[in-house]
């Protein structure tokens, strides 16, 4: 079957004005997401992960700019079925708000303790955006709230629906929220963070219900995510982010069993896991880049071990892995004359490890 | 209401009794231990003065007259003027003098509550623009500079120059006459609410829920008055109780500059004349006007405000 995209980004560049200058946030960012797919943006914080899926949701702060690139939606027409493209980054916010946000693309966030209004009942702030929308009478909006909130797992909707965010525990919130943003059956789904807040035990069951709600719906979803546990458990292609630009991109078995960027390396090396308690947990050395200052060469170069002299001068491009198509690396050291460096010894061990285990949904 | 919410009111009024005891007491007592007599007629003979303090139970060992005075009150009768409006029950001076106060005070929490909120409202939108400066500018100024100030200039502007309003309060003319005092008095009630509010509503316009809400896709009409507005509003609503009862004890100035026969000037005549019973009568309403206000405040914070509502069995 073939794939059918959704969302096709290209070269995004964002920045942000701020009291110490402007802040290059994005620096040229492309990816694809398709229909049925997950796609997971890793990286450290301040890496852009939110940033670009604000933009897609046109949600940026007010002082960030998008100052380049594209960001084109795929739809198909609600009655003549008609694939209809749009870049939204042209569209104005009124168009954005009326006919993309929350209709189209809808997110879930971090931290479900906050992103509830407060003073809102359940059932209403659930109802809210169909009856915003699609203009559902009150009774409809209800029936199909208290169906949302059965399908996200919540007992007792009826009784649920009465309730303020601050009568239900972490878990269930994060449940709402979801529930909210299925509500006006988007085909897009962006998940920032959404089990980071969470105690460990309810994470892993977010997870599933999120993957059984893309399965059923047939949903595209893009993770953001610091968390290299939960690219493992969800995603179908890693996106892996440093100081606004993707530097690693890949099917999930690429980039996990065949990471080739010094970073990801580093990022795989510091993941936490029970057989490593005997030594020190490996974190990458040094700090991101301060993104007010432009950047030369390659911005990972400082924290890089096996940084090449050109890596300080000239940005790196994409270079495609030999024998995949999917699998693009930003770094020098995939260049045919660039010396030969392999990865290190303990992360060959760990990497031998997880494809044993099998890792990866992959 | 639920029965919880029943229960924790009763307790509050409770509370509130006892202190307004507690408060009543304190209050005798400094009026009793206040220097000269309500009964200060120079003329009065040593056996004069005797007699009308008999007359009045003057003459009695404090703690009966602290029984008997608790007693009366209990009917309502706060006593009767010494000597300012002589032998006139306090309870109706009192009770009239007040209510022209509470109107002008509520007039002016009403007026300033709105304007004040809109102000803020508007600010906060337009954060870190010259509106927003300009909305800062007034607002600092409307809490520094003094009612009775505003009351002269407005004096001085409409009345003196423009011969709009009225200078004094006149019976004749409630309406008219009662317009200089209030704006005079709304003008801080407007500078505090939309200061709060200002911060307030930046504070909520930065925080998650709305984040979410913008994301549902919703317009910016349904984002601030269904959303916004509601959760800046909390904080300020606890002060504008406390405000309406400031206004009250604080209008004492303005009330004498346009001679609006309130609570303030009641009770400035009543101490500069040893009236002891209105003094005390005045100070006592106060009080509880105050206490009655945070109750309201309170019972009223938890209907807008969903986490504090009681009796409602968290999950």
């Amino acid at each position: 079957m073939e794939r059918e995209r959704i969302l096709k980004i290209r070269d995004l560049t964002i920045s942000f004005k701020t009291g110490n200058g402007k802040v290059n946030a994005i620096r040229g960012v492309n990816f694809d997401l398709y229909k049925g797919e997950t796609v997971a943006i890793v990286g450290e914080s301040g890496s852009g992960k939110s940033v670009t899926t604000k933009a897609i949701m046109g949600i940026l702060a007010n002082n960030g700019s998008i100052d380049s690139g594209s960001i084109e939606y795929t739809w198909h027409d609600e009655n003549t079925g008609e694939a209809i493209t749009k870049d939204i980054v042209q569209l104005s916010q009124k168009e954005m708000q009326k006919e993309i946000r929350g209709r189209k693309i809808a997110m879930v966030f971090q931290d479900p303790m906050t992103s509830l209004n407060p003073t809102m009942t359940i059932g209403k702030q659930i109802m809210e955006p169909m009856m915003f929308h699609y203009g559902k009478s009150k009774e409809e909006a209800y029936q199909k709230s208290v169906e949302l909130l059965k399908e996200v797992g919540i007992t007792d909707a009826e009784k649920r629906m009465k309730n303020y965010p601050h009568q239900l525990s972490g878990g269930m919130r994060q449940r709402i929220v979801i529930a909210i943003a299925l509500s006006c059956d988007p085909y897009v789904l962006i998940c920032d963070e959404p089990t980071t807040a969470l105690d460990v035990t309810i994470q892993a069951k977010i997870l599933e219900l999120i993957q059984e709600i893309q399965k059923k719906k047939d949903l595209s979803v893009i993770y953001i995510t610091h968390d290299l546990g939960v690219v493992a458990k969800v995603a179908d292609f890693v996106n892996v982010m440093y100081a606004g630009k993707i530097v690693e991109t890949g099917t999930i078995n690429e980039i996990f069993y065949d990471p080739r960027h010094p970073y990801t390396w580093g990022l795989l090396s510091s993941m936490p896991d029970l057989d490593t308690s005997d030594d020190e947990l490996y974190t990458i050395p040094g700090t991101p880049p301060n993104l007010t200052q432009e950047i030369k060469g390659d911005a990972f170069a400082p924290r890089n071990q096996y940084a090449l002299n050109i890596d300080l001068r000239i940005d790196p491009p994409m270079f495609d892995v030999p024998g995949s198509n999917t699998h693009k690396v930003a770094s020098w050291l995939m260049h045919e004359r660039a010396p030969k460096v392999e990865m290190p010894e303990s992360l060959k061990k760990r990497i031998e490890k997880m494809k044993k285990e099998g890792l990866t949904n992959g | 209401m639920s029965k919880s919410t029943l229960k924790y009111i009763g307790k509050r009024l409770l509370i509130s009794l006892v202190t307004l005891f507690v408060i009543l007491v304190v209050l005798f007592l400094i009026v009793k231990l206040l220097p000269g007599s309500p009964i200060n007629n120079e003329r009065l003979s040593e056996t004069q003065r005797a007699a009308i303090e008999a007359r009045y139970g003057l003459d009695q060992p404090i703690l009966t007259q602290f029984v008997n005075y608790v007693k009366n009150m209990l009917t309502g009768d706060f006593g009767v003027s010494y000597n300012m409006y002589k032998d006139m029950p306090v309870a109706s001076l009192v009770g009239s003098a007040a209510k022209i106060s509470f109107m002008y005070g509520l007039s002016a929490v009403i007026i300033g509550g709105v304007l004040g909120t809109l102000l803020g409202v508007f600010a906060a939108l337009h954060k870190n623009t010259i509106w927003d400066t300009l909305a800062t500018v007034i607002s600092v100024i409307g809490v520094s500079v003094p009612s009775f100030v505003f009351a002269m200039m407005i004096l001085i502007l409409f009345a003196s120059k423009l011969h709009i309003f009225p200078t004094q309060y006149s019976s004749m003319n409630p309406i008219g006459s009662s317009i200089m005092p209030v704006m005079a008095l709304s003008v801080g009630v407007i500078a505090n609410v939309a200061r709060f509010t200002r911060t307030e509503m930046v504070s909520v316009m930065n925080s998650e829920y709305m984040t979410l809400a913008k994301a549902k896709g919703l317009d910016s009409k349904t984002l601030i008055f269904k959303h916004a507005l509601r959760n800046a509003l909390i904080p300020v609503v606890t002060i504008l109780g406390p405000i309406l009862v400031n206004l009250m004890t604080g209008t004492m100035v303005v009330e004498k500059i346009c001679g609006v026969p309130g609570l303030g000037k009641l009770l400035i005549n009543s101490i500069l004349s040893n009236d002891v019973n209105i003094i005390l009568a005045c100070s006592f309403l106060y009080a509880a006007m105050y206490i009655v206000m945070m109750l309201i405040i309170d019972v009223s914070y938890g209907i807008i405000d969903p986490r504090i509502r009681l009796g409602k069995e968290d999950s």
